[in-house]
């Protein structure tokens, strides 16, 4: 029932990078994980540039976690990209994020984003909300096949 | 002969006859006559017929002329006044004149008594005059007289003592000489404006004195019309304002400088709270992250390495997080503190009641918590910064309910009125008096507690970081109004607060007053 899906996550902060895969491993969501550190690197794997070259090594994601604030290029920017590539924006991407601003929240919405969180305070929030994202995401949402 | 020698005599004597010809005529004839009979007699003797032919025919001749003469005459002569006509004349015309020479005499008199009023008058009006003249050159002004025309004819002696101009070049046009070449124009056009409407004269002009300075002068004048009202004169002062003038320029200038001082010192004040709120905001941010960090890993520590810690472990762990959840707390609070001056917003109406309940559904479960009873009175409008009016009461009430006696549900009263005072220029204000049965305190830390992270208890008896009175009293004080505590130990707390009905200014203040600049300075977060 659960789909098998890819779901890459992009967040420059390596603390963070590790709670989320603590998260996930909490709430038992056992799908492939990658990690990128920022907008550009996001980018390159998803038009397979440089090492993420090869799809085998790099396959690609059903579902995007992804922070805002990124140095090299930021979420905003990463997210408005993958949204006009025809062959990308079709991925759900669910952004996760520090921010709580209105601005952001608005422009998140604006670019096409599926959710704007809010990264949940202490770590057992963050295990509910990854959990959530499991159920929702993977279990009652109908994805398009990819490739 | 002898008569014609007479008339000949009557023409010579009266040469004013109207009709002397025919004196001659009859003299003529009276010869001719005469001659004849003389002819007579020469005849007898000898025999000259012919010659007395001819003194007839003469004599003929003259006496048809004079018939002819005498018949346009006739009627003319008829018509000559007779002698006692003329007599009754003379008498009359003889009256006439007497009359005509009493009337001269008295005349004459009446002329003399005219003249000599006339002199005295004239006498009267030079010694007038001339005082008028010592009036106008005692006055510490130049005075100034003008015709209907523009034309001045009379300056008093200050004019001439001033500008050092004589009369010759001052009287008609000349008063515009003397004047500074920047108002000269302006001072004409005004002139001829005022010759042309009769409105009175006044402008302030500079003046070139004689020893080559000038000074500011006040020129006014105003018209004398007559019983038809016409313009028959206008009187005019020149007054000197050339101190007045330049301690007015001072002032100008010094105000001039102090706009500018106090445009510079808002633009300064203005970009320090951007700076601070650019700060507040980071520090908020920046700052805790790293708490969450550490609050995290300290969960996951406890929970996925439980097995793998000691009491002493778990403990350290567990306070670590406190740590960490209180340094989050703290900012939080300081952001909402340094917030009130930078997130104000200009006052607009607010209904205190509509405020009241919105805090107090915030308030919720604190209420439910502690099993408390909040009653709301009925709250006036005002004029305020509505979300700041949220959390002063928020606050208040907050605390009423945290700081309830053990065992005893917190009780709290918020009320409020308008009231009206007749001092400093009749403003009314708003009281507002929140009250709660709960713990109290000493009254000598009434005005301790609205300090920054002051508190009164440990810890561990009472959550909370010390800064909500301390944000109460910024707000309040930010509105120009005051906060004051009372309490009894043991029987709960007062709080009256006052507020202007209007809070000041539309727009909001400068960051800091120097009282607020000290205060901040002094729990500066960075220090700390």
């Amino acid at each position: 029932m659960s789909k098998p899906i890819t779901i890459l996550v992009a967040d420059d902060d390596p603390d963070d990078r590790m709670l989320i895969k603590e998260a996930f491993e909490e709430s038992r969501v056992t799908n492939d994980l990658r990690f990128v550190e920022d907008g550009v690197e996001l980018l390159d794997y998803l038009k397979r540039r440089g090492k993420y070259a090869d799809p085998a090594t790099s396959p690609r994601p059903g579902l995007i976690l992804l922070d805002l604030n990124m140095p090299r290029m930021d979420g905003r920017e990463a997210l408005r990209e993958v949204k006009e590539e025809p062959a990308l924006k079709n991925i759900r991407v669910v952004v996760l994020t520090t921010s709580k601003t209105e601005e952001d929240i608005l422009r998140t919405y604006d670019l096409s984003a599926a959710s704007f969180i809010t990264k949940p305070v202490t770590f057992s929030g963050l295990v509910d909300v990854i959990q959530s994202l499991g159920k929702y995401w993977l279990e009652i949402v109908e994805l398009p096949r990819g490739e | 002969m002898a008569i014609p020698a007479v008339l000949i005599y009557f023409i010579r004597r009266r040469p004013d006859l109207p009709f002397p010809w025919i004196f001659w005529l009859f003299g003529a004839f009276i010869l001719g006559c005469g001659t004849t009979h003389l002819m007579e007699v020469i005849t007898t003797y000898h025999p000259v017929y012919w010659v007395s032919g001819l003194v007839k025919a003469f004599t003929a001749a003259v006496s048809l002329a004079t018939v002819v003469a005498l018949v346009p005459l006739t009627p003319r002569v008829l018509a000559l006044r007779g002698p006692e006509e003329l007599q009754r004349e003379i008498e009359l015309r003889r009256v006439a004149e007497d009359q005509l020479q009493r009337a001269n005499l008295g005349l004459k008199k009446d002329v003399q008594e005219r003249t000599a009023e006339l002199v005295s008058l004239n006498a009267a009006l030079r010694l007038s005059e001339a005082q008028l003249r010592q009036m106008a050159d005692a006055m510490p002004q130049i005075v100034w007289v003008a015709r209907p025309d523009g034309y001045v004819e009379y300056y008093n002696r200050r004019w001439y003592e001033f500008t050092g101009q004589g009369e010759a070049e001052s009287v008609g046009q000349g008063w515009s000489s003397p004047l500074h070449e920047d108002d000269r124009e302006r001072a004409q056009d005004r002139w001829a404006q005022s010759l042309r409407t009769g409105k009175p004269y006044e402008i302030e002009y500079r003046i070139l004195r004689h020893d080559g300075a000038y000074r500011w002068f006040l020129g006014r004048a105003l018209p004398v019309r007559d019983e038809s009202s016409q313009v028959v004169r206008w009187f005019g002062t020149c007054t000197d304002i050339d101190d007045k003038k330049r301690a007015e320029e001072g002032l100008e200038q010094r105000v001039r400088e102090r706009t500018a001082e106090l445009a510079a010192l808002n633009e300064a004040l203005v970009r320090s709270n951007k700076d601070l709120e650019e700060f507040a905001y980071v520090a908020s941010h920046d700052l805790q992250e790293p708490l969450r960090k550490i609050q995290s890993f300290g969960e996951r520590l406890t929970t996925r390495c439980r097995a793998g810690l000691d009491d002493l472990g778990r403990d350290c762990v567990q306070r670590m997080n406190s740590a960490a959840a209180r340094m989050q707390r703290l900012i939080h609070d300081l952001l909402m503190f340094s917030r009130v001056s930078t997130n104000a917003q200009p006052p607009g109406p607010v209904d205190l009641n509509k405020v009241a309940r919105e805090a107090l559904s915030d308030l919720e479960q604190r209420v439910q918590e502690t099993g408390g009873k909040v009653h709301l009175g009925s709250l006036p409008n005002i004029r305020a910064d509505a979300t700041q009016m949220r959390q002063l009461l928020q606050n208040l009430i907050g605390n009423a309910l945290k700081f309830h006696r053990p065992g005893v549900p917190p009780e709290v009263s918020v009320a409020g009125r308008i009231v009206r005072t007749p001092k400093e220029g009749n403003c009314s204000y708003c009281e507002l008096i929140v009250r709660d049965n709960g713990i109290g305190f000493a009254p000598t830390y009434a005005e301790r507690i609205f300090q920054v992270f002051q508190r009164l208890h440990g810890r561990g008896q009472y959550e909370g970081t010390g800064v909500g009175l301390a944000i109460c009293r910024k707000i309040v004080e930010r509105h120009g109004g005051s906060i004051v505590a009372d309490s009894v130990p043991g029987q709960g707390a007062t709080f009256t607060i006052q507020l202007p009905v209007e809070a000041p200014g539309g727009r909001p203040r400068p960051a800091f007053t120097r009282k607020e600049s000290h205060e901040q300075a002094d729990h500066d977060p960075g220090g700390r």
